[in-house]
């Protein structure tokens, strides 16, 4: 089996230079078959990735353990669904991973376009390949998943050597959260290829009219989406597994994470600019060839431990691989963009809306000014040892310090941009629009103060978090009256209807409002308390509003594991609230420990419990307990960001005109119809 | 409003970003890594017109979302309110715990928030709390927060210290998401002058804008 995903890895990485080869000679001759030819190589390519990845898992479930991947990873008595996710635990698994799912994405922009826009697809076609050509090389010829262990027996021949029983999986990994959290970032990261490959076919063939950056704007928010998942995913993961305490570190690797997902968002803000007037073209293509870039950057992060990390995942000299590429695609994406630069002259038609584009203009330049921050922080490091020889560490305070106000200011664009970008900005009419909204966000700001509230960002959060949503309620009530008063259906139906009427306007509504809900749950953390004591059975702890009482701690034993657990009750005025059962648990295969945590999440409060184990000092239990505000909402308002996201992922209905909506009226008198698809949809 | 006078006398500590404070554009005028007097010039300039122009916010709450010169400075105020929105009131001792690095090399966090579940104990691992109690014993003996840190440098590198001072080559890390934004801001101001100037010459010549929509609208819809 693994003789056989070898080879159709090498098959796929011959299939790519084929894709490669015919297509740049079918862009040349024109030559409609040789550009189906190309086609087929690349989806063809997709097929044989498929097979190499079919056949490790293969590996995997029938514990083939003279399969070096297999040994390091995996063990008899892992649960069947960690076997399976144990595909992406390490670096060889991982790299083929992104193949994969690139060609996936490969395939289906291929397949989706096949009789579609026959100018620009051979061009996007070699792009892909181009790409793919770099990650099969690394499968086939770096970090082959394929090894087996053995040594050379007499004449040079291999003597396979089949271990017993694997290492098996980090216990880091072993969470539920393993299965889903790293496809979605991988989603994410590979998902940004096909913005770039349109981006760059679009450019280097000069295809004509703003078409190619509709498909890239769909195909970014598609990455987009899986991106937003993953990261908070990751912090999920961070804050309920890890036992941490929070659900963001600034590690590098979370950066890396971040930063192709700000200037995506960059991106689908600008791309406005250019649909709506044709301007700041140079500019959005140097966004989506930077949110690539910074993608494969990522990668580098995380797998050539150039800087130290949590996630530590490898050590390698992968990083040289990856930084000849980084180097190849910008000087390739240069190139590209100076023999075209004339194709990319702004149409200019402006009227004397100067606040519409200035808006896009700050907003991008924040989102950036964040993105770069960030970058320039993680890789301070790697500069300082560069340039003055010593190592020196760039932690969570820079990050606090520098985002915070940073990303306030981002919040408070939300709230000003949508409505001056859609508004011809005359004074009355901003002042109709903001004075409700921004009364509202002081008279939060007033009560929180009077309340106690004395911090200074969280109080300034609180007070733009109110008026955003307060102008995003706005625009959703004042569209809807007008369509309620118009054909005389309820306020919320009319929402519906004003939803699915332009999806993209108000999806990304629905997207502000969700990361308005994060930026509340993140100042919350502003207000986190924690105890640290020995809590021996009988025990109380007190907690806030909350008293801690230690019931027992008992022992469990699995075949993968055994585990203390302990019993806390959890009382509030003195009637019983919940019992939580955080746990530490040590992995046998790896002789690993790692703790669980107990949490009772509630919307305004996380009761977040750590069972420590014993105290070397006093050899009785500890438990570290903290009281989390409004985290909940982070990963609720992730939520509404998937769905907005999706929400505006739909195409909008043509806007009813009164004359087919007086035929609606006779057919629907006619007899009932069923209601349309999208109108439903608007409605959840 | 005491807490916020605090937060304002930790801002003028030499290791923050705060562009008012006036050691720091000392720091500036000295460093030989410098040559951006025209930036520190604009940067004056900008400060002393900070006061008149919070007046003229107040004067004019609404304005305010347009001009962008008050964004700048709203940009600036906020920037200036150094945080610790993140932090949590605690001991001495713990406050330097968290300004120094946990030395385990697998948490990332400082020594005074980990929580890395080690072999046998989770919290604090063995490293951090051997370090927390480095700095407790030194508390008690009566140094300073710098000798101390200072101790841990000697001990353990550079690398101990979670943020860098603001010295020689290491004031980069703080100036430049600064000089990004200002630098930043400049460029998107010269964008919108020149779309301003050529918008004034091509709209004569231009389709109108009905026309346009119309042309759009023939294009058919996404995809």
């Amino acid at each position: 089996m693994d003789i056989f995903g070898s080879f159709s890895l090498l098959l796929a990485l011959i299939a790519a230079v084929y894709a490669i080869v015919a297509g740049i000679i079918a862009i040349r001759t024109r030559n409609p078959l040789l550009t189906k030819s190309a086609r087929h190589a690349g989806i063809a390519v997709c097929l044989l990735v498929t097979l190499a990845v079919a056949c490790v898992e293969f590996l995997f479930f029938t514990n083939n353990f003279s399969m070096a991947y297999v040994a390091e990873h995996s063990n008899r008595d892992l649960p069947a669904f960690y076997k399976f996710a144990a595909l992406w635990a390490g670096q060889e698994g991982s790299l083929l991973f992104w193949s994969w799912l690139l060609s996936i994405y490969a395939f289906f922009a291929l397949f989706l376009n096949r009789h579609k826009h026959p100018e620009l697809m051979p061009y996007v076609g070699v792009v892909l390949a181009c790409i793919q050509l770099f990650f099969l090389t690394l499968n086939n010829f770096v970090a082959n998943p394929f090894q087996v262990l053995g040594h050379a027996g007499a004449g040079g021949a291999l003597t396979v050597v089949a271990q017993a029983d694997g290492h098996g999986l980090t216990p880091l990994l072993q969470y539920s959260e393993m299965v889903i959290h790293p496809p979605m970032l991988y989603l994410g990261y590979t998902g940004f290829s096909v913005p770039f490959a349109f981006a760059m076919a679009a450019l280097l063939g000069r295809y004509p009219g703003e078409k190619w950056i509709h498909i890239t704007r769909r195909w970014t928010m598609v990455a987009w989406g899986f991106q937003t998942i993953g990261v908070l995913l990751g912090a999920h993961w961070a804050y309920a597994v890890l036992g941490w305490g929070g659900y963001w570190a600034w590690d590098p690797v979370e950066n890396a994470s971040l930063l192709p997902w700000i200037t995506a968002t960059a991106f689908l803000h600008s791309v406005m600019m250019q649909e709506k007037r044709g301007m700041m073209k140079v500019w959005n293509v140097w966004l989506v060839f930077t949110t690539f870039m910074l993608c494969i950057l990522g990668t580098l992060l995380t797998r050539s431990g150039v800087v130290s990390s949590i996630h530590a995942f490898a050590q390698s000299s992968i990083g040289t691989w990856f930084t000849t590429f980084l180097a190849i695609v910008f000087v390739a994406c240069l190139l590209a963009f100076w023999k075209n630069r004339d194709y990319l002259r702004s149409d200019n038609q402006l009227d004397s809306l100067v606040s519409r584009e200035s808006s896009f203009l700050f907003n991008n330049l924040i989102l950036l000014a964040a993105c770069f921050a960030v970058l320039w922080g993680t890789l301070f490091p790697v500069f300082s040892e560069w340039v003055q020889g010593t190592k020196i560490s760039v932690g969570p305070p820079f990050f606090n310090k520098v985002n915070v106000p940073i990303a306030l200011f981002l919040l408070f664009l939300t709230g000003v941009g949508p409505l001056l970008a859609w508004r011809k900005t005359s004074l009355d009419g901003l002042k109709r629009n903001f004075a409700w909204p921004l009364a509202g966000g002081i008279l939060a700001g007033v009560i929180a103060v009077i309340f106690g509230m004395r911090q200074i960002y969280p109080l300034i959060c609180l007070i733009l978090s109110v008026f955003v949503v307060l102008t995003i309620a706005a625009e959703f009530w004042r569209g809807a009256r007008v369509i309620s008063a118009r054909s005389s259906i309820n306020v919320l139906a009319a929402m519906g209807q004003l939803t699915m009427r332009n999806t993209r306007r108000y999806g990304g509504y629905v997207v502000h409002f969700g990361m308005v809900l994060i930026f509340i749950g993140i100042a919350g953390s502003a207000f986190k308390q924690d105890v640290q004591q020995d809590m021996p059975p009988g025990a109380h702890m007190k907690l806030g509003p909350y008293d801690i009482v230690s019931q027992n701690f008992d022992q469990v034993q699995t075949p993968n594991y055994q585990s203390e657990r302990a019993t806390l009750e959890v009382f509030r005025n003195g009637k019983s609230q919940m019992i939580l059962y955080p746990e530490r648990r040590f992995f046998l295969a790896s002789q690993i420990t790692q703790t669980l945590v107990g949490i009772q999440s509630t919307p305004l409060r996380d009761i977040y419990l750590v069972y420590d184990g014993r105290n070397p000092e006093t050899n009785r239990p500890e438990v570290h307990a903290y009281l989390n505000p409004l985290v909940k909402c982070i990963w609720f308002g992730g939520l509404v960001v998937v769905l907005g996201t999706i929400l505006a992922l739909i195409p909008s209905r043509q806007p009813v005109l009164v004359i087919s909506q007086a035929t609606e009226r006779a057919v629907a008198s006619a007899g009932p119809l069923p209601q349309p698809v999208g109108v439903v949809h608007g409605q959840d | 409003m005491a807490r916020i006078d605090g937060m304002r006398n930790r801002a003028m500590n030499p290791g923050s970003c705060h562009p008012e404070s006036p050691s720091w554009v000392r720091e500036l005028h000295s460093s030989s890594h410098l040559s951006l007097d025209s930036f520190l010039s604009f940067l004056q300039s900008e400060i002393s017109n900070l006061k008149f122009e919070i007046s003229q916010a107040v004067a004019s709450a609404f304005a305010f979302a347009l001009s962008k010169r008050m964004l700048f400075a709203a940009f600036a105020i906020v920037y200036a309110l150094t945080p610790p929105a993140f932090a949590q009131q605690s001991t001495r001792a713990t406050e330097i715990g968290k300004r120094v690095n946990c030395m385990c090399a697998g948490c990332g966090d400082s020594a005074a928030l980990c929580n890395h579940p080690g072999a046998s104990f989770s919290g604090p691992c063995d490293v951090a709390k051997n370090e927390l109690k480095q700095i407790s014993e030194r508390v008690a003996r009566g140094d300073s927060d710098d000798l101390i840190i200072q101790s841990f440098i000697q001990e353990y590198g550079t690398e101990v210290v979670i943020v860098p001072e603001a010295k020689g080559f290491n004031r980069w890390v703080w100036l430049m998401p600064i000089v990004f934004v200002i630098v930043g801001f400049f460029i998107v101001r010269a964008v919108l002058q020149s779309w301003r100037r050529r918008a004034a010459v091509a709209h004569p010549a231009g389709v109108s804008a009905d026309l346009l929509a119309r042309a759009r609208h023939e294009m058919g819809p996404d995809e």
